[in-house]
Protein backbone atom coordinates (compact mmCIF):
# COMPACT_ATOMS: atom_id res chain seq x y z
CA UNK A 1 0.00 0.00 0.00
CA UNK A 2 1.21 3.51 -0.67
CA UNK A 3 0.06 6.79 -0.27
CA UNK A 4 -0.24 9.24 1.84
CA UNK A 5 -3.05 10.18 4.04
CA UNK A 6 -4.73 12.96 6.22
CA UNK A 7 -2.03 14.23 8.79
CA UNK A 8 -3.31 12.75 12.08
CA UNK A 9 -5.63 15.41 14.38
CA UNK A 10 -3.51 16.91 17.21
CA UNK A 11 -5.60 18.52 20.02
CA UNK A 12 -4.82 20.91 23.26
CA UNK A 13 -6.25 18.84 26.14
CA UNK A 14 -6.28 21.03 30.05
CA UNK A 15 -7.17 18.09 32.32
CA UNK A 16 -4.50 15.76 34.07
CA UNK A 17 -4.54 11.63 33.10
CA UNK A 18 -7.92 10.83 34.89
CA UNK A 19 -9.66 13.44 32.39
CA UNK A 20 -8.08 12.22 28.89
CA UNK A 21 -8.16 8.59 30.07
CA UNK A 22 -12.30 9.45 30.36
CA UNK A 23 -12.27 11.41 27.02
CA UNK A 24 -10.82 8.24 25.22
CA UNK A 25 -13.45 6.28 27.15
CA UNK A 26 -15.91 8.24 26.37
CA UNK A 27 -15.30 8.97 22.85
CA UNK A 28 -15.17 5.40 22.30
CA UNK A 29 -11.53 4.86 21.54
CA UNK A 30 -10.49 2.60 24.23
CA UNK A 31 -10.68 -1.44 24.08
CA UNK A 32 -12.43 -1.09 27.62
CA UNK A 33 -8.78 -0.58 29.66
CA UNK A 34 -7.12 2.56 30.47
CA UNK A 35 -4.69 4.01 27.94
CA UNK A 36 -1.50 5.51 27.88
CA UNK A 37 -2.20 9.43 26.33
CA UNK A 38 -0.58 9.89 23.00
CA UNK A 39 1.25 12.64 23.45
CA UNK A 40 2.80 14.26 20.53
CA UNK A 41 6.23 14.04 21.92
CA UNK A 42 5.47 10.09 22.62
CA UNK A 43 4.23 9.32 19.11
CA UNK A 44 7.05 11.08 17.51
CA UNK A 45 9.37 9.17 19.53
CA UNK A 46 7.81 5.83 18.17
CA UNK A 47 8.20 7.29 14.41
CA UNK A 48 12.11 7.94 14.80
CA UNK A 49 11.80 3.68 14.59
CA UNK A 50 10.28 3.93 10.90
CA UNK A 51 11.79 5.27 7.66
CA UNK A 52 8.38 5.65 6.20
CA UNK A 53 6.56 9.37 6.11
CA UNK A 54 4.19 9.62 9.08
CA UNK A 55 1.04 10.22 6.59
CA UNK A 56 1.83 7.12 4.66
CA UNK A 57 -0.69 4.73 4.37
CA UNK A 58 0.07 1.15 5.62
CA UNK A 59 -3.74 -0.29 4.77
CA UNK A 60 -7.09 0.76 4.58
CA UNK A 61 -9.01 -1.16 7.07
CA UNK A 62 -12.44 -2.19 7.04
CA UNK A 63 -15.70 -1.04 7.94
CA UNK A 64 -14.91 1.88 8.04
CA UNK A 65 -12.14 2.44 5.44
CA UNK A 66 -10.47 3.69 7.69
CA UNK A 67 -6.61 4.65 6.75
CA UNK A 68 -3.72 3.14 8.43
CA UNK A 69 -1.11 5.69 8.68
CA UNK A 70 2.39 5.35 10.31
CA UNK A 71 1.72 7.97 12.48
CA UNK A 72 -2.28 7.04 13.35
CA UNK A 73 -0.39 2.94 14.11
CA UNK A 74 1.83 4.70 16.24
CA UNK A 75 -0.84 6.56 17.86
CA UNK A 76 -2.68 3.32 18.88
CA UNK A 77 0.45 1.59 20.16
CA UNK A 78 1.23 4.39 22.98
CA UNK A 79 -2.30 3.95 23.59
CA UNK A 80 -1.83 0.12 24.17
CA UNK A 81 1.69 0.31 26.40
CA UNK A 82 4.02 -0.61 23.31
CA UNK A 83 7.68 0.62 23.49
CA UNK A 84 8.57 2.64 20.33
CA UNK A 85 11.06 -0.08 19.16
CA UNK A 86 7.75 -2.14 18.89
CA UNK A 87 6.63 -0.12 15.87
CA UNK A 88 8.23 -1.88 12.85
CA UNK A 89 6.74 -5.18 13.85
CA UNK A 90 3.36 -3.34 14.34
CA UNK A 91 3.47 -1.48 11.00
CA UNK A 92 4.26 -4.72 9.40
CA UNK A 93 1.31 -6.40 10.95
CA UNK A 94 -0.79 -3.81 9.97
CA UNK A 95 -0.07 -4.44 6.09
CA UNK A 96 -0.55 -8.20 6.72
CA UNK A 97 -4.25 -7.24 8.05
CA UNK A 98 -5.08 -5.04 5.00
CA UNK A 99 -3.97 -7.88 2.46
CA UNK A 100 -7.00 -8.86 0.68
CA UNK A 101 -6.50 -12.18 1.27
CA UNK A 102 -6.65 -11.63 5.31
CA UNK A 103 -10.11 -11.03 4.72
CA UNK A 104 -10.48 -8.08 6.89
CA UNK A 105 -13.49 -7.26 5.93
CA UNK A 106 -15.57 -10.46 7.28
CA UNK A 107 -13.34 -11.03 10.18
CA UNK A 108 -13.39 -7.52 11.78
CA UNK A 109 -17.42 -7.94 11.21
CA UNK A 110 -18.36 -11.62 11.67
CA UNK A 111 -20.46 -13.14 15.19
CA UNK A 112 -17.43 -15.36 14.93
CA UNK A 113 -15.31 -14.99 17.77
CA UNK A 114 -12.30 -14.76 15.59
CA UNK A 115 -9.55 -12.75 16.23
CA UNK A 116 -5.87 -11.88 14.28
CA UNK A 117 -3.14 -13.92 16.02
CA UNK A 118 0.15 -12.46 14.99
CA UNK A 119 3.52 -14.76 14.74
CA UNK A 120 6.89 -13.43 15.09
CA UNK A 121 9.86 -15.19 13.65
CA UNK A 122 13.45 -14.26 13.28
CA UNK A 123 15.98 -12.12 15.39
CA UNK A 124 13.43 -9.06 15.88
CA UNK A 125 11.80 -11.27 18.13
CA UNK A 126 14.22 -11.84 20.55
CA UNK A 127 15.58 -8.56 20.45
CA UNK A 128 12.26 -6.97 21.25
CA UNK A 129 11.94 -9.21 24.02
CA UNK A 130 9.13 -11.18 22.47
CA UNK A 131 7.97 -14.46 24.71
CA UNK A 132 7.61 -17.58 22.96
CA UNK A 133 8.59 -19.79 26.12
CA UNK A 134 6.80 -19.95 29.09
CA UNK A 135 3.25 -18.97 29.53
CA UNK A 136 3.51 -17.10 25.84
CA UNK A 137 0.24 -17.16 24.87
CA UNK A 138 -0.73 -15.79 28.41
CA UNK A 139 -0.14 -12.94 30.82
CA UNK A 140 3.39 -11.40 31.99
CA UNK A 141 5.38 -9.98 28.69
CA UNK A 142 4.98 -6.47 27.54
CA UNK A 143 6.06 -7.10 23.89
CA UNK A 144 3.33 -9.45 23.56
CA UNK A 145 0.44 -7.86 25.22
CA UNK A 146 0.77 -4.55 24.39
CA UNK A 147 1.82 -5.15 20.34
CA UNK A 148 -1.52 -7.28 20.12
CA UNK A 149 -3.60 -4.68 22.13
CA UNK A 150 -2.00 -2.29 19.66
CA UNK A 151 -3.35 -4.32 16.53
CA UNK A 152 -6.80 -4.64 17.95
CA UNK A 153 -6.68 -0.74 18.92
CA UNK A 154 -5.32 0.21 15.39
CA UNK A 155 -8.50 -2.48 14.15
CA UNK A 156 -10.84 -0.32 16.06
CA UNK A 157 -10.28 3.09 16.03
CA UNK A 158 -8.85 3.44 12.35
CA UNK A 159 -10.77 0.03 10.97
CA UNK A 160 -13.89 0.82 13.06
CA UNK A 161 -14.42 -2.59 14.72
CA UNK A 162 -16.22 -1.66 17.21
CA UNK A 163 -18.73 -4.13 19.25
CA UNK A 164 -22.05 -3.30 18.01
CA UNK A 165 -21.26 -1.31 15.65
CA UNK A 166 -18.38 -2.88 13.03
CA UNK A 167 -17.88 -5.78 15.20
CA UNK A 168 -20.63 -7.99 15.92
CA UNK A 169 -19.20 -10.98 17.80
CA UNK A 170 -21.78 -13.15 18.97
CA UNK A 171 -19.44 -13.83 22.39
CA UNK A 172 -16.26 -12.94 21.22
CA UNK A 173 -13.32 -14.38 22.97
CA UNK A 174 -10.17 -12.79 25.23
CA UNK A 175 -7.97 -14.04 22.11
CA UNK A 176 -9.60 -10.43 20.64
CA UNK A 177 -8.18 -8.23 23.31
CA UNK A 178 -4.31 -9.16 22.43
CA UNK A 179 -2.95 -11.98 20.33
CA UNK A 180 0.34 -12.04 19.74
CA UNK A 181 3.62 -14.41 20.18
CA UNK A 182 7.11 -15.41 19.04
CA UNK A 183 7.93 -18.86 17.91
CA UNK A 184 10.58 -20.97 20.36
CA UNK A 185 12.66 -21.36 17.63
CA UNK A 186 15.71 -22.80 19.79
CA UNK A 187 13.11 -25.49 20.82
CA UNK A 188 11.90 -26.30 17.37
CA UNK A 189 13.32 -29.48 16.17
CA UNK A 190 12.44 -28.59 12.46
CA UNK A 191 12.22 -25.33 10.50
CA UNK A 192 10.51 -22.51 11.93
CA UNK A 193 7.34 -20.96 10.22
CA UNK A 194 9.11 -18.67 8.11
CA UNK A 195 11.98 -20.76 6.93
CA UNK A 196 9.11 -23.46 5.88
CA UNK A 197 7.82 -20.49 3.57
CA UNK A 198 11.41 -20.06 1.91
CA UNK A 199 12.58 -16.92 3.99
CA UNK A 200 16.44 -16.79 5.45
CA UNK A 201 16.44 -17.67 9.41
CA UNK A 202 18.01 -14.59 9.95
CA UNK A 203 14.92 -13.08 8.32
CA UNK A 204 12.20 -11.65 10.38
CA UNK A 205 8.26 -11.85 9.73
CA UNK A 206 5.37 -11.29 10.91
CA UNK A 207 2.17 -13.78 10.27
CA UNK A 208 -1.33 -13.00 10.82
CA UNK A 209 -3.61 -15.59 11.35
CA UNK A 210 -7.75 -15.04 11.43
CA UNK A 211 -7.66 -17.63 14.95
CA UNK A 212 -10.09 -18.48 17.74
CA UNK A 213 -8.46 -18.61 20.97
CA UNK A 214 -5.92 -21.31 21.89
CA UNK A 215 -7.43 -24.77 22.56
CA UNK A 216 -5.67 -26.45 24.87
CA UNK A 217 -4.51 -30.53 24.02
CA UNK A 218 -3.22 -32.24 27.21
CA UNK A 219 -1.02 -35.29 26.43
CA UNK A 220 1.22 -36.48 29.84
CA UNK A 221 1.16 -40.01 29.23
CA UNK A 222 2.10 -40.89 25.77
CA UNK A 223 5.91 -41.58 25.21
CA UNK A 224 6.04 -41.89 21.52
CA UNK A 225 5.14 -39.53 18.70
CA UNK A 226 2.62 -41.57 17.35
CA UNK A 227 0.86 -41.93 20.45
CA UNK A 228 1.20 -37.85 20.80
CA UNK A 229 0.02 -37.19 17.87
CA UNK A 230 -3.17 -39.38 18.27
CA UNK A 231 -3.89 -37.01 20.96
CA UNK A 232 -3.62 -34.18 18.68
CA UNK A 233 -5.52 -35.75 16.35
CA UNK A 234 -8.36 -36.69 18.42
CA UNK A 235 -8.72 -32.73 19.53
CA UNK A 236 -8.42 -30.79 16.47
CA UNK A 237 -11.16 -33.13 14.60
CA UNK A 238 -13.71 -31.83 16.84
CA UNK A 239 -17.66 -30.86 15.75
CA UNK A 240 -17.96 -27.10 16.21
CA UNK A 241 -15.24 -25.47 14.29
CA UNK A 242 -14.90 -23.62 11.07
CA UNK A 243 -12.41 -25.46 10.17
CA UNK A 244 -14.72 -28.65 10.08
CA UNK A 245 -17.54 -26.73 8.30
CA UNK A 246 -15.69 -25.22 5.69
CA UNK A 247 -11.56 -26.02 5.92
CA UNK A 248 -9.62 -23.59 5.95
CA UNK A 249 -5.74 -23.13 7.73
CA UNK A 250 -5.50 -23.69 10.87
CA UNK A 251 -3.02 -23.71 13.29
CA UNK A 252 -1.10 -25.86 15.73
CA UNK A 253 1.29 -24.70 18.22
CA UNK A 254 3.14 -27.76 19.23
CA UNK A 255 4.45 -27.60 23.02
CA UNK A 256 8.45 -27.86 22.85
CA UNK A 257 8.09 -31.24 24.54
CA UNK A 258 5.35 -32.57 22.71
CA UNK A 259 7.32 -31.80 19.47
CA UNK A 260 10.54 -33.53 20.89
CA UNK A 261 8.90 -36.49 21.45
CA UNK A 262 7.60 -35.95 17.52
CA UNK A 263 10.36 -35.50 15.95
CA UNK A 264 12.52 -38.10 18.53
CA UNK A 265 10.58 -40.37 16.12
CA UNK A 266 11.64 -39.40 13.38
CA UNK A 267 8.33 -37.73 12.12
CA UNK A 268 8.93 -34.59 9.55
CA UNK A 269 7.17 -31.84 10.17
CA UNK A 270 5.53 -32.65 6.68
CA UNK A 271 5.11 -35.75 8.07
CA UNK A 272 3.23 -34.65 11.17
CA UNK A 273 1.16 -32.97 8.47
CA UNK A 274 0.09 -36.03 6.88
CA UNK A 275 -0.41 -37.73 9.49
CA UNK A 276 -3.37 -34.89 11.03
CA UNK A 277 -4.64 -34.87 7.82
CA UNK A 278 -5.39 -38.38 7.66
CA UNK A 279 -6.48 -38.16 11.81
CA UNK A 280 -8.07 -34.90 12.59
CA UNK A 281 -11.03 -35.51 11.41
CA UNK A 282 -14.56 -36.13 12.70
CA UNK A 283 -17.67 -38.59 12.25
CA UNK A 284 -19.89 -37.80 9.33
CA UNK A 285 -22.62 -40.02 11.51
CA UNK A 286 -21.93 -38.36 14.58
CA UNK A 287 -23.03 -34.75 13.65
CA UNK A 288 -26.94 -33.65 14.10
CA UNK A 289 -29.01 -34.54 10.50
CA UNK A 290 -28.78 -31.07 9.31
CA UNK A 291 -25.51 -30.52 10.14
CA UNK A 292 -25.01 -34.34 8.32
CA UNK A 293 -27.22 -32.92 5.18
CA UNK A 294 -25.10 -29.95 4.95
CA UNK A 295 -21.52 -31.84 4.37
CA UNK A 296 -22.84 -34.53 1.78
CA UNK A 297 -24.64 -31.63 -0.09
CA UNK A 298 -22.76 -28.45 -0.29
CA UNK A 299 -19.29 -30.23 0.53
CA UNK A 300 -19.36 -33.61 -0.57
CA UNK A 301 -18.88 -36.06 2.21
CA UNK A 302 -19.90 -39.41 0.96
CA UNK A 303 -23.32 -40.49 3.27
CA UNK A 304 -21.62 -43.88 4.57
CA UNK A 305 -21.48 -44.78 8.00
CA UNK A 306 -17.71 -44.50 8.20
CA UNK A 307 -17.02 -41.18 6.87
CA UNK A 308 -14.89 -39.15 8.75
CA UNK A 309 -14.96 -35.45 7.60
CA UNK A 310 -11.34 -33.48 7.34
CA UNK A 311 -10.37 -29.97 8.76
CA UNK A 312 -8.18 -29.26 6.22
CA UNK A 313 -8.40 -29.97 2.14
CA UNK A 314 -4.46 -30.61 2.08
CA UNK A 315 -1.82 -31.58 4.55
CA UNK A 316 -0.25 -28.51 3.75
CA UNK A 317 -3.02 -25.95 4.84
CA UNK A 318 -1.56 -26.89 8.03
CA UNK A 319 0.38 -24.52 10.10
CA UNK A 320 2.56 -25.54 12.38
CA UNK A 321 4.55 -23.90 15.04
CA UNK A 322 6.67 -24.44 18.26
CA UNK A 323 5.52 -22.35 21.26
CA UNK A 324 5.92 -22.74 25.14
CA UNK A 325 8.14 -23.88 27.87
CA UNK A 326 8.23 -26.78 30.22
CA UNK A 327 5.14 -29.29 30.15
CA UNK A 328 3.27 -31.89 28.08
CA UNK A 329 0.58 -29.03 26.59
CA UNK A 330 0.13 -28.04 22.77
CA UNK A 331 -2.54 -26.17 21.38
CA UNK A 332 -4.67 -25.94 18.36
CA UNK A 333 -6.21 -22.64 16.87
CA UNK A 334 -8.93 -23.23 14.45
CA UNK A 335 -9.64 -20.46 12.28
CA UNK A 336 -12.66 -18.41 10.30
CA UNK A 337 -12.46 -21.47 8.24
CA UNK A 338 -11.72 -20.94 4.11
CA UNK A 339 -12.88 -17.17 4.96
CA UNK A 340 -8.96 -16.00 5.31
CA UNK A 341 -5.43 -17.15 4.72
CA UNK A 342 -2.35 -17.01 6.81
CA UNK A 343 -0.35 -13.51 5.18
CA UNK A 344 3.18 -12.55 5.73
CA UNK A 345 5.48 -9.79 5.57
CA UNK A 346 9.15 -9.09 6.28
CA UNK A 347 9.76 -6.90 9.23
CA UNK A 348 11.41 -4.21 6.31
CA UNK A 349 12.96 -0.65 5.82
CA UNK A 350 10.31 0.96 3.39
CA UNK A 351 12.06 -0.29 0.31
CA UNK A 352 11.58 -3.98 1.22
CA UNK A 353 15.05 -4.77 2.76
CA UNK A 354 14.79 -6.58 5.73
CA UNK A 355 16.23 -5.33 9.15
CA UNK A 356 18.31 -6.97 10.53
CA UNK A 357 17.64 -5.30 13.76
CA UNK A 358 14.65 -2.81 15.16
CA UNK A 359 17.81 -0.51 15.79
CA UNK A 360 18.62 0.00 12.46
CA UNK A 361 16.55 2.81 11.98
CA UNK A 362 16.83 4.63 15.03
CA UNK A 363 17.81 6.75 16.56
CA UNK A 364 18.30 9.02 13.40
CA UNK B 1 -29.98 -9.35 1.86
CA UNK B 2 -29.67 -9.94 5.75
CA UNK B 3 -31.22 -9.55 8.73
CA UNK B 4 -32.11 -6.94 11.03
CA UNK B 5 -29.85 -7.34 13.33
CA UNK B 6 -27.00 -6.88 10.83
CA UNK B 7 -28.75 -3.76 9.81
CA UNK B 8 -26.86 -0.48 11.39
CA UNK B 9 -23.72 -2.90 10.04
CA UNK B 10 -24.42 -3.38 6.57
CA UNK B 11 -25.69 0.39 6.21
CA UNK B 12 -21.92 1.61 7.81
CA UNK B 13 -20.72 -1.35 5.20
CA UNK B 14 -22.57 0.33 2.05
CA UNK B 15 -22.00 4.12 3.34
CA UNK B 16 -18.30 4.03 3.87
CA UNK B 17 -17.56 1.98 0.01
CA UNK B 18 -20.07 4.85 -1.28
CA UNK B 19 -22.66 3.10 -2.09
CA UNK B 20 -25.17 4.67 0.39
CA UNK B 21 -27.97 4.00 -1.58
CA UNK B 22 -27.58 0.43 -1.94
CA UNK B 23 -31.14 -1.40 -1.49
CA UNK B 24 -31.46 -3.78 1.88
CA UNK B 25 -33.51 -6.48 1.90
CA UNK B 26 -33.88 -7.05 5.65
CA UNK B 27 -35.59 -9.77 7.51
CA UNK B 28 -36.22 -10.86 11.12
CA UNK B 29 -33.06 -12.25 12.76
CA UNK B 30 -31.97 -15.58 12.67
CA UNK B 31 -31.38 -16.77 9.33
CA UNK B 32 -29.42 -19.95 10.47
CA UNK B 33 -30.61 -22.63 12.60
CA UNK B 34 -34.54 -22.30 10.87
CA UNK B 35 -36.71 -24.39 9.18
CA UNK B 36 -37.09 -24.53 6.01
CA UNK B 37 -41.07 -22.98 6.42
CA UNK B 38 -39.94 -20.38 8.15
CA UNK B 39 -37.08 -19.66 5.35
CA UNK B 40 -39.82 -19.67 2.81
CA UNK B 41 -41.90 -17.24 4.81
CA UNK B 42 -39.10 -14.38 5.71
CA UNK B 43 -38.70 -14.91 1.89
CA UNK B 44 -42.07 -14.06 1.07
CA UNK B 45 -42.56 -10.90 3.41
CA UNK B 46 -39.43 -9.51 1.60
CA UNK B 47 -39.61 -11.13 -2.12
CA UNK B 48 -41.50 -7.65 -3.37
CA UNK B 49 -38.40 -5.13 -1.88
CA UNK B 50 -35.74 -7.61 -3.64
CA UNK B 51 -38.05 -7.17 -7.20
CA UNK B 52 -38.19 -3.75 -6.48
CA UNK B 53 -34.44 -3.39 -5.87
CA UNK B 54 -33.43 -5.55 -8.75
CA UNK B 55 -35.66 -4.11 -11.42
CA UNK B 56 -35.60 -0.31 -10.16
CA UNK B 57 -39.65 -1.08 -10.60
Amino acid sequence: MTGIGAAARTFVFPGGYDEVDAHYRDRGWTDGLPIVPPTAAAVGEFLRWSDRDPREVVGVLPPRQGEATVDRIAANAVMAGCRPEYLPVILAAIEALADPLFNLDSIQATTHPVAPLLIVNGPIAREIGLSAGCNAFGQGVRANLTIGRALRLVLMNVGGGLPGEGDLATQGSPAKIASCVAENEADNPWEPLHVEHGFPRDVSTVTVMGCEGPHNIQDHYSNTGLGVLSTIAGAMGQAGSNNLLAAGWPLLSLGPEHAATIARDGFTKRQVKEFLFEHARFPLARLGPEYRRYQIERRGAVDAPGTMLPIVRSPEDLSIIVVGGAGKHSCWQPTFGDGTRPVRRIIARRDGTPLASVRDLSPR
Amino acid sequence: MGTFAFEALAHLEARNRGLEALPLALVPHPLGGIHEDEVLRKADGVIEAVVKAVTRS
